[in-house]
């Protein structure tokens, strides 16, 4: 089969990183003792392989059942069981809360919020991310540009990377920055694992 | 075999491979040094695909390009590499495929559900006691369903049929959403939720061909032709409450109802008296929950619910 294509990377970028965190924070507010970041890079390791990405009609809901399913594999493997309501799942709204591709990627607000995300970050390090990820220079036209090695270009976009991850992880723990209403959790409607 | 890293470490690492990558400057040991990581552990190829997702220069909604949904182009991840090296990555990605997604069956017990999302992008989604057989070939998606109920939420492709198999039936659609239902001693039932599929007999292969559009609803008996009708669009939604864990009523008999539940738990509903048993039943209840709703009948038609073992009795005070 395949390695993730830099199609297939696309396509995660605009369909699946928009939707981390309500995914991360679903998770957290449902799970006990599984680590999320464990459960989201298979997640991420399952679509990045899967055939046909583009014809999946729902990459939010279709990477969150995934996501799901890794949870309960997990859970099963764990000897922990924990209470994963999935009852409560379509009135998440996963179905419904799909935001168009276009507008995952090409409004104004989501560079605005890149660019926030980012502010931590040293100026230098920020700059030749967004220079590469926003201008779509290459690290060696962005170290041109800078007047800075390629190697460091290099390290700056692998420390913004893992700054990125490090922050849509916090989303998750805190409240996801994506999902905006719709979401309840239905107690009594929670659905016991059996092993 | 490396320790298993922290999923902090492996993004602290995928985070560096995937700067490397997206500089194109890997050498060939350092390909063969990626290689071995990626192979270690699923979580590590995982990680990787996030962290190159976050590199992808952001598309400007004029350049958004057509993409063939059939044949999505393979460039190669790693650029600049040599095809020696490529091919190993390629063959270290086959096994890891292999193990996730191989053909297989998938079942759950009573009163558990379970999303199975497949490797075309299609998902299906388990009702209770229910078990299903996976077969893909380049030419056709094939499932069997060996009982029980299952929804089918089907990724478009018009090159490769997508194919349910219930005993004689044979339910065969391109993309779209529909239930197949095989319970013992009742004709396999066919709820189409979005979308266009046909119905046929495979033990008959005279007997015609019959379609089912949205909201339509396919009886097929063993010894009599295929029925198709239309059911309203909130009868669709109630039909499939087993999605979110629910059972929903619009007025069928006690009798029925229990009946129902009893498909989602060991607990069985007894009702001696004809009366009682034919009280129509309206509303929305947890499917693992025979007690509750036991208690919730009895309380609005005046009964006692006796509980006993695995047994609730209703009869009138």
């Amino acid at each position: 089969m395949k390695l993730p294509s830099n199609d297939r990377a696309r396509w995660l970028a605009q369909n699946v990183v928009p939707h981390e965190p309500a995914i991360r924070s679903w998770l957290a507010r449902r799970t006990h003792d599984l680590d999320i970041d464990d459960i989201v890079q298979e997640m991420y390791a399952r679509l990045a392989s899967v055939e046909n990405a583009e014809s999946i009609r729902n990459p939010r809901q279709y990477a969150a059942q995934t996501a799901i399913s890794i949870a309960l594999n997990l859970a099963r493997h764990a000897r922990v069981i924990p209470m994963i309501p999935i009852g409560d799942f379509e009135e998440l709204g996963l179905a419904s809360l799909e935001p168009s591709p276009e507008r995952a990627v090409n409004s104004q607000d989501e560079l605005k919020e890149l660019e926030n995300t980012l502010k931590e970050l040293p100026p230098l390090c920020r700059t030749a991310f967004l220079l590469r990820r926003v201008d779509g220079l290459s690290q060696r036209e962005v170290a041109d540009k800078l007047g800075i090695s390629v190697k460091t270009v290099e390290k700056y976009m692998a420390r913004s990377v893992r700054f990125l991850i490090q922050t849509y992880g916090r989303g998750g723990a805190d409240g996801a920055q994506v999902s905006k209403g719709g979401v309840s959790t239905v107690d009594d409607d929670r659905m016991q694992l059996r092993r | 075999m490396t320790a298993r890293l922290s999923s902090k470490e492996v993004y602290d690492e995928a985070a560096c491979w995937a700067a490397k990558i997206d500089a194109g400057s890997l050498s060939l040991e350092e390909q063969a040094v990626l290689e071995a990581w990626l192979a270690a552990d699923t979580r590590h190829y995982g990680a990787l695909a996030q962290a190159s997702a976050l590199l992808v220069p952001t598309e400007k909604p004029t350049s958004m390009r057509m993409i063939d949904p059939v044949r999505p182009p393979r460039r190669s991840f790693v650029l600049g590499g040599s095809i020696a090296a490529g091919l190993a990555l390629v063959a270290g990605a086959a096994t890891y495929v292999a193990q996730i997604w191989g053909e297989g069956r998938y079942r759950t017990r009573i009163g558990e559900m379970r999303v199975i999302p497949l490797n075309d992008g299609s998902v299906v989604t388990l009702n209770t006691n229910s078990e299903i057989a996976v077969h893909y070939s380049q030419a056709q998606r094939n499932i069997e369903l060996l009982q029980g109920e299952a929804l089918f939420d089907v990724a478009k492709n018009k090159q490769r049929p997508f194919i349910v198999q219930s005993g004689t039936t044979q339910v065969r659609a391109v993309g779209t959403s529909f239930s197949v239902k095989a319970l013992p001693d009742q004709p396999v039932q066919v709820l189409v939720r979005e979308g266009i599929v046909e119905v046929k007999r495979r033990d008959v292969p005279v007997a015609p061909t019959v379609m089912v559009a949205t909201n339509g609803r396919a009886i097929a008996p063993a010894d009599a032709p295929i029925v198709a009708n239309p059911v309203e669009t909130a009868e669709v939604g109630r039909e499939l409450a087993w999605r979110v864990g629910r059972i929903a009523f619009h007025g069928e008999p006690l009798s029925e109802a229990a009946a129902e539940f009893s498909r989602y738990s060991a607990v069985r509903i007894r009702i001696d008296d004809p009366q009682v048993a034919d009280e129509k039943i309206v509303g929305l209840f947890v499917s693992t929950d025979p007690v509750g709703f036991a208690n919730a009948v009895a309380a609005s038609f005046d009964l006692r619910a006796e509980i006993s073992g695995n047994q609730i009795r209703l009869t009138r005070k």
